[in-house]
């Protein structure tokens, strides 16, 4: 029932995301389009997972020439897991990466100097997943249950959702696989909706079989992915930096445009990188993409953040004392992008 | 519609209508049975062919697990260093050809108690050599590798989820996980994981050893639903049965899926997600890892033999049923023909020529019965016509003949009314209608001198010719045997006498005769067994002649009396036979004395010609169409 409400929803959204395509596509004729004959500006980007339709935008850009065409030779490279995008970025290996907005705060709080660019996510995509089986039907019932999560994630949205329903879980941190939820080792785990929710879908438990509980159905939306780059990347290149946000966007807009295009693209890139990969899964990711960086109820600009969701992020993981103090949110968000695209 | 149209397509659209219809029914019928049978051995076959690869794969998967499990007895049993257990992991890599690589994980501190890290890996290299590694860190927290972490948290070996291993040459590997414990005071503690690390590759070939018909395959799922081997390689490890129903929009495959994961068997129908068309899946679980393995059976293969019998059979079919239309049309056409011709002839025949030729049919058959019946008939209809023109000439003859008698007996009764114009003091008025062509009734009146006048009437018993002729004879004697100065009775006698003579065919007639006095109204009157008269009196009062009635004439000779009666002047006489007051209605009833009594008292005073119209009119009126049955004859006469 939910997925077909996505679907129709994403329907009604498409045409309005093709125009908006055609808005910016206009815009380039008149500004940035002198770029094309400069010369191209190199550029490295990692995003923050392997390879999958998390990233389709990017790839999208890249692969129909919207980053050349605004005057960027970008290298987008793969995310190696025991050399994270922040570390890359630390060591200035690469110029722009994606991340979590708790994550960059997190990062930002412990000193690394990153701005956010862009902010694509404006809703949580995070869920709480549980079969019923088990006894779990609503909030409370995860009491003293057992709970995944991924240990490489920012832990402040879970303890912060915790925390409000008064809920005390067990948690157990996994890697990368849902094989332990599968096998009932543990009785919820909370991940991602575009991402195991059908990966767990398409290990034969049917939707009528799970309880799932939304961060953001649940007064807990907290953005999540974001384009970063260095303060230093900024003030030595912020056409490049702004291009770089508005191009990766147009990419996105076009992807959600071309949804069959994009999956094709994103399994080509999986391929490459030897994981596993099929268009289902591939497609239901994207959908959910586009609910997340291009929600009906919101009406900002693609690529803005929010500076109450910011503080809304940033006073969760002061709460939970994983950062010590909130950073400036002017200095932590420059996007010029995103007011371009608001035009 | 059919109705109208010939025998030929009736009989080819009738027959072969029937024919098609039990055709198709047997044919379905036979299809389908044949089909079911089919369907049971091939679920047999299936059924043998897949527990038999399960049965090998089972056996593989069940002799490597005891590996891992021996070696988890042993580090529970005795304490092992770190060359012993090197020693052990490259033994069983070296010794176990299947094994691709073994590895002996611990607890942190349980084995090295200042290491949190502390697991050796065995594998061979790509020389072959076995080598073993020391493994674990920061960079690799096995701790939260499923093949670790799974048995830690079930507290149960397990087989891994399979995974492309790229390091490994790019094989799908799978991992057996057997937990070992320490014994402690509450029991016992997890001390680490012994697994064994075996490429799958072994497996492809089981499974491409399955072979049915010339497109079908077996694949294997893993407990989760992936698929581990199928051939179309790339949704190896990519694909599972659910994102293959997913992609096909197919919730009848992912709920046979469901039934896989679940450890069942069956044999299902499935549509053409698995093999791009229709086809069957049997599919039994491997217990010892949950495995589900499956074989697919294409449905246009599997019933191709029937298929082309059916084919065979029905283009037989078609054929017999394209030969039968021939041959009903023929026999049809052969049957018709004769009819069409006799059909035709008939109406020549019909139209008055009974001379046409029949056509010439030896057949025995019922259109060579009907032929001679036709000739027959023909033969008939012409004697038939040649009798009845001949009757007809005969009875016109006769009819001519009749016609000559009735003017001859008209002709001897007076006919001219008034007849006596220069009589004053007498009025008469009468009519004769035979009830046939002559009839035996008569009247008559004449003068016997100028004041004496008689009139008679008569009724002979008989109708039609004889009876006219006895009328005549009798007439004719009335005539000659009344004379003047004659008394009725005397008349009568004399009459009598000679009609009795030679009266061979006993007829006889009954007679009234009347002699009236014209200057005195005195009348005589004999009365031979006929109807007595009516007086119709001036004064309008109907009276029946008194006298009784004597023998009618022809019968024996005797004595009539004679009888005597006044009349006054304006008092008619009202003769009449019985023809009057015995006719007969449509519905059988007679005229009667009293409607004739009744009428003439209405008629009373009137001129004989139309007291006589009246009595006619409503004879005519009472018999309303009804034959007549007798003749009548009425005579009125009035004295002035």
């Amino acid at each position: 029932m939910f997925t077909d409400k996505i679907f129709s929803f994403l329907r009604s959204r498409t045409v309005l995301l093709s125009l908006l395509l055609l808005l910016i596509s206009s815009l380039q004729l008149t500004s940035p389009g002198g770029l094309c004959a400069q010369s191209l500006k190199k550029a490295v980007f990692v995003p923050q997972w392997l390879p999958q339709a998390q990233f389709a935008g990017y790839y999208m850009a890249y692969e129909i020439g919207i980053y050349k065409k605004y005057g960027i030779d970008l290298e987008i490279i793969q995310c190696q897991l025991d050399a994270p995008g922040p570390k890359k970025l630390e060591e200035k290996k690469v110029d722009f990466i994606t991340m979590p907005l708790s994550q960059a705060i997190e990062f930002r709080g412990r000193g690394l100097k990153l701005i956010n660019i862009g902010q694509t996510s404006q809703r949580s995509a995070l869920v709480i997943i549980a079969k019923k089986k088990n006894g779990i039907n609503n909030i409370k019932d995860l009491n003293a249950k057992r709970i995944g999560y991924w240990r490489n994630d920012p832990r402040g949205p879970l303890l912060e959702f915790l925390k409000r329903h008064d809920i005390n879980m067990e948690i157990v941190p996994l890697n990368s696989t849902v094989n332990l939820f599968l096998l009932d080792g543990i009785d919820a785990l909370v991940t991602m909706w575009y991402n195991e929710y059908y990966k767990i879908l398409s290990s034969g438990i049917d939707e009528e079989e799970l309880s799932t509980f939304l961060f953001f159905e649940n007064d807990l939306n907290l953005p999540e992915d974001g384009i970063y780059c260095l303060e230093e990347t900024y003030a030595r290149d912020p056409e490049l930096c702004r291009n770089f946000v508005k191009a990766s966007i147009e990419g996105w807009i076009y992807a959600f445009a071309n949804e069959e295009q994009a999956v094709e693209i994103t399994l080509k890139y999986m391929n490459r990188a030897y994981i596993t990969a099929n268009k289902p899964q591939q497609r239901w990711m994207l959908s959910r993409m586009c609910d997340i960086i291009s929600p009906a109820n919101i009406k900002r600009s693609i690529g803005e953040l929010d500076e109450a969701d910011y503080l809304r992020v940033a006073s969760i993981l002061l709460e939970h004392k994983i950062i010590e103090a909130i950073p400036d949110f002017k200095t932590f968000y420059i996007n010029q992008a995103a007011s371009d695209v608001k035009k | 519609m059919l109705k109208n149209k010939k025998i030929a397509f009736q009989l080819s659209f009738f027959i072969l209508t029937f024919t098609i219809i039990i055709f198709v029914v047997i044919f379905a019928y036979d299809y389908n049975v044949s089909k079911a049978f089919l369907l049971k051995n091939v679920e047999i076959s299936a059924k043998n062919l897949t527990y038999s690869a399960a049965n090998k794969i089972e056996g593989f998967l069940m002799s490597v697990q005891k590996i891992p499990h021996n070696f988890a007895r042993m580090l529970e049993n005795s304490t092992y260093n770190e060359e012993e257990l090197k020693s052990m992991l490259s033994t069983l890599v070296a010794d176990n050809p299947e094994i691709y690589g073994s590895c002996v994980a611990f607890e942190p501190r349980a084995f090295e108690t200042d290491a949190d890290y502390y697991a050796l890996y065995s594998s061979k290299n790509k020389s072959g050599e076995v080598v073993v590694n020391r493994i674990g860190g920061s960079a690799y927290d096995y701790f939260f590798m499923d093949w670790y972490q799974i048995p830690q948290q079930l507290g149960r070996a397990v087989w891994t989820e399979p995974y492309y291993d790229t390091g490994a040459g790019n094989a799908v590997m799978s991992t057996y996980s057997a937990p070992f414990y320490i014994k402690t005071n509450d029991g016992k503690k997890l001390r680490g994981v012994v697994t064994v690390d075996m490429s799958l590759d072994w497996l492809e070939n089981i499974m491409a050893s399955i072979k049915i018909f010339d497109s079908g395959y077996g694949f294997l799922i893993s407990q989760f639903g992936n698929i581990i081997t199928h051939p179309q390689k790339n949704w190896i490890m990519n694909e599972s049965i659910f994102t293959i129903a997913d992609e096909n929009k197919d919730s009848y495959l992912r709920s046979l899926g469901r039934k896989m994961i679940k450890g069942e068997s069956g044999f299902y129908p499935v549509t053409n997600a698995m093999l791009n068309k229709d086809c069957w899946l049997y599919f039994v679980p491997l217990k010892s890892s949950n495995w589900s393995i499956a074989v697919v059976i294409p449905s246009d293969e599997l019933f191709n033999d029937l298929n082309t019998l059916m084919n065979i059979i029905i283009a037989f079919a078609l054929s017999g049923i394209f030969v039968l239309f021939f041959v009903i049309t023929y026999i049809s056409n052969k049957v018709t023909r004769p009819l069409n011709e006799l059909a035709n002839i008939t109406k020549i025949v019909g139209a008055g020529n009974f001379d046409v030729k029949l056509p010439e049919i030896t057949s025995r058959d019922e259109v060579g019965i009907l032929n001679n019946s036709f000739i027959q008939m023909q033969k008939a209809l012409k004697e038939y016509i040649l009798n009845f023109e001949l009757t007809t000439k005969a009875k016109e003859k006769i009819q001519s003949e009749l016609k000559i008698a009735r003017d001859i007996q008209m002709g001897i009764i007076p006919k001219i009314f008034p007849p006596f114009p220069d009589q004053p003091d007498i009025d008469i008025y009468a009519i004769l209608q035979p009830a046939k062509e002559v009839g035996g009734d008569l009247y008559d009146f004449f003068f016997l001198d100028t004041d004496m006048i008689c009139v008679a009437i008569g009724d002979v018993s008989d109708k039609g010719v004889p009876a006219s002729l006895f009328m005549a004879i009798t007439r004719t004697l009335l005539r000659a045997k009344t004379t003047k100065n004659m008394k009725p009775g005397d008349v009568l006698k004399s009459m009598n006498e000679a009609l009795c003579q030679d009266n061979e065919s006993a007829m006889f007639v009954t007679f009234f005769l009347a002699m009236l006095n014209l200057k005195t109204g005195v009348l005589h009157y004999a009365n031979a067994g006929h109807n007595p008269p009516y007086f119709m009196r001036k004064n309008f009062k109907i009276e029946e002649f008194p006298a009784p009635k004597d023998m009618p004439l022809g019968i024996i000779e005797r004595e009539y009396n004679n009888f005597e009666a006044k009349l006054e002047k304006g008092d008619s006489i009202f003769l009449f036979t019985d023809g009057v007051n015995e006719a007969v209605s449509s519905d059988g009833s007679f005229y009667g004395d009293k409607r004739l009594f009744d009428l003439l008292v209405k008629a009373a005073g009137q001129k004989p010609r139309k007291v006589i119209e009246t009595v006619s009119q409503d004879i005519t009126e009472f018999t309303r169409g009804a034959d007549q049955s007798d003749d009548i004859t009425i005579t009125v006469v009035k004295f002035y």
